[in-house]
């Protein structure tokens, strides 16, 4: 019995991407519904809002236990939660535990940011700081300073990933539609890019060189000047 | 399979990268970087230069417009900056703009042209078309109202274009009203945001005289210009922001007044740049603006004396007139010698390269153009 819930978890959340997250996915919603009733009462609240469960895919089915506003980061989820999506089992994630560790990691942490931000002792006491970045900054109450330590923070994740687990990222975090994330993975690959030669850029990305000869030397003699050191 | 990342294995998670993926990852490279990417592959290269895709990535130098007087009617034409190899990228005349296809361009901006209607026009002085050649999108201004009265008086003013598509999908258009001895009254600045023109008060200083044979500027919010008073002068979008700046050469490093051109402006690495006119003796020397304090102006590099005669001026020593700085490289472009030969030199390989023959029949204008896919005359017809 239990393990036809979590298939019947995981083909609703399958149907409700293929769907574009339409609520009348299946005709299992109103178990569903009520299972995920089962599961809002069991949930503990938490300042910020309600804990959501999310699960990584087979065979792993790691738990991850994360604030909704964190969940909310990404817009499937979002559109999921808001359709009744979940079981008492959480919302199971077609990636990896590997993969879903980072994605949740960044969830959380931008989360926390947001909080500590609306918190108003936290924001008076960053008001005052003497960096003058923090007083240029036009986003009232948004205070500079903590949100370039953000940007550092998301680098350093990204950074420490390996080519097939940044893959993996790229895929899910767009899967998942959560922008900040992508923005952070795609100017990793740019970064990657950057300074490189044509042969280089190949060899990073595994790409072949399918030129023919005559093609490579005319754009060669288009492109002379882009050989210069940058 | 969080165990196979760690194997060595051929990476197969590439060939997963959508076309779109890969053009939002290339739209964040610096335009250098893109170019190189060109080469990648045959794939990577069509994305790049899709007609659906350009708008999204950075574009560079692609070519100059040049004009020529054929028969006494002067026509204009598109030269690539790779030279003949490929067909031109812009085709001439303009058979998007119908009744405007013979357009004399005045400036080029980002992508926009600013255009008047030929010599033999009677509307050449007063008209004004602002287009996109790279989208055929046009708008024909309205009359500035700045020729009303005066029948006679057939020299076109002083007009600039302002547009900068990471600020604003919008343009202006600047018109030098002068006084009678030719220095600046003030100006009229057209909006394309408004659809109107409005006329303010210069507040540069009253002898202002503009160099109009050197390209101006527009970064920054600000359109700059040389003068002949040694100074850069700029000016704002609205009109009420005039700044004058000494020129990073001084009077008394000029030997011969008399002989002296204002220097050269164009657009070098994101930065205003200031190129000095080479006469006699004298190094090439390029300046670029870091701030707009009076000692903002940092020497970047120089061309020396012995570069210039072995390399750029012709053996006979003669002619040659500088175009522009490449925006991205270390290229200089020129037109050398009574041939009208359009090259480019490398400052860092100090080597050579033809880009075109012009043809022996004297080029009086070379504009160079960094196309612009993205929509922005949203009154286009």
């Amino acid at each position: 019995m239990a393990a036809e819930g979590e298939k019947r978890g995981a083909m609703e959340a399958e149907g409700a991407v293929e769907k574009g997250g339409d609520v009348a996915a299946t005709s299992e919603k109103g178990e569903a519904a009520s299972a995920k009733g089962k599961g809002v009462v069991e949930a503990k609240e938490v300042a910020g809002g309600k804990m959501v469960i999310l699960r990584s895919s087979q065979p792993e089915k790691k738990r991850y236990e994360v604030p909704e506003a964190a969940a909310r980061l990404s817009m499937l989820i979002g559109e999921m939660l808001d359709g009744d999506c979940a079981n008492d089992d959480g919302i199971v994630i077609p990636v990896t535990a590997r993969t879903l560790d980072t994605v949740v990691e960044y969830c959380s942490k931008h989360f926390e940011a947001t909080k500590s931000n609306s918190d108003p002792f936290v924001a008076a006491a960053t008001k005052s700081d003497p960096n003058p970045s923090a007083e240029a900054s036009v986003g009232g109450g948004v205070n500079t300073a903590a949100s370039e330590n953000l940007e550092d923070w998301d680098r350093k994740l990204v950074d420490r990933l390996s080519m097939d687990d940044l893959y993996d990222v790229i895929h899910a975090a767009n899967f998942l539609d959560i922008k900040g994330l992508l923005d952070v993975v795609y100017q990793r690959v740019a970064d990657m890019i950057k300074g490189k030669t044509p042969e280089e850029i190949r060899a990073t990305f595994n790409i072949a060189n399918d030129f023919t000869l005559e093609e490579e030397a005319e754009l060669c003699q288009q492109c002379a000047w882009i050989f210069d050191a940058e | 399979m969080a165990e196979t990342s760690r194997e060595k294995i051929p990476n197969t998670a590439a060939a997963g990268l959508t076309d779109d993926l890969i053009v939002d990852i290339l739209s964040r490279l610096p335009v250098k970087s893109l170019c190189r990417c060109k080469c990648v592959s045959p794939h990577w290269r069509d994305l790049i230069s899709h007609p659906d895709h350009r708008r999204w990535l950075p574009q560079t130098l692609a070519g100059f417009f040049e004009n020529d007087f054929d028969n006494g009617r002067e026509v204009w034409r598109f030269t690539n900056f790779g030279g003949a190899r490929q067909p031109p990228l812009i085709c001439t005349p303009f058979s998007f703009m119908p009744g405007y296809e013979d357009v004399a361009i005045v400036d080029a901006c980002n992508g926009l042209l600013l255009c008047r209607p030929p010599k033999a026009s009677p509307h050449h002085v007063s008209r004004y078309v602002v287009c996109n050649p790279a989208t055929k999108s046009w708008v024909v201004l309205p009359d500035s109202g700045s020729h009303g009265d005066d029948v006679e008086d057939d020299e076109p003013l002083v007009a600039r274009l302002g547009f900068d598509p990471t600020v604003s999908a919008h343009f202006h258009v600047f018109e030098f009203v002068e006084n009678d001895y030719g220095t600046v009254a003030g100006v009229e600045i057209y909006s394309s945001e408004t659809g109107a023109w409005s006329y303010e008060e210069s507040q540069w200083n009253y002898e202002t005289h503009l160099f109009e044979f050197s390209p101006s500027v527009f970064i920054n919010g600000l359109l700059h210009f040389t003068t002949i008073q040694f100074e850069v002068v700029a000016v704002d979008v609205e009109g009420e922001s005039w700044w004058v700046l000494p020129a990073p050469e001084d009077a008394d490093d000029v030997d011969d007044p008399c002989n002296w051109n204002p220097g050269f402006l164009a657009r070098y690495q994101g930065l205003l740049c200031y190129m000095t006119r080479w006469y006699n003796g004298r190094d090439l020397s390029i300046w670029v603006l870091e701030d707009y304090a009076v000692d903002g102006w940092v020497l970047k590099r120089q061309v020396t004396v012995r570069q210039l005669t072995e390399k750029i001026s012709p053996p006979n020593g003669c002619y040659y007139r500088l175009i522009t700085i490449h925006p991205d490289c270390n290229w200089i472009t020129y037109v050398s010698g009574l041939e009208s030969m359009l090259m480019a030199y490398d400052m860092d390989r100090n080597e050579v390269h033809v880009i075109q023959n012009l043809g022996s029949r004297g080029v009086v204008s070379c504009i160079p153009y960094v196309p612009s896919y993205a929509k922005s005359l949203t009154d286009g017809h």
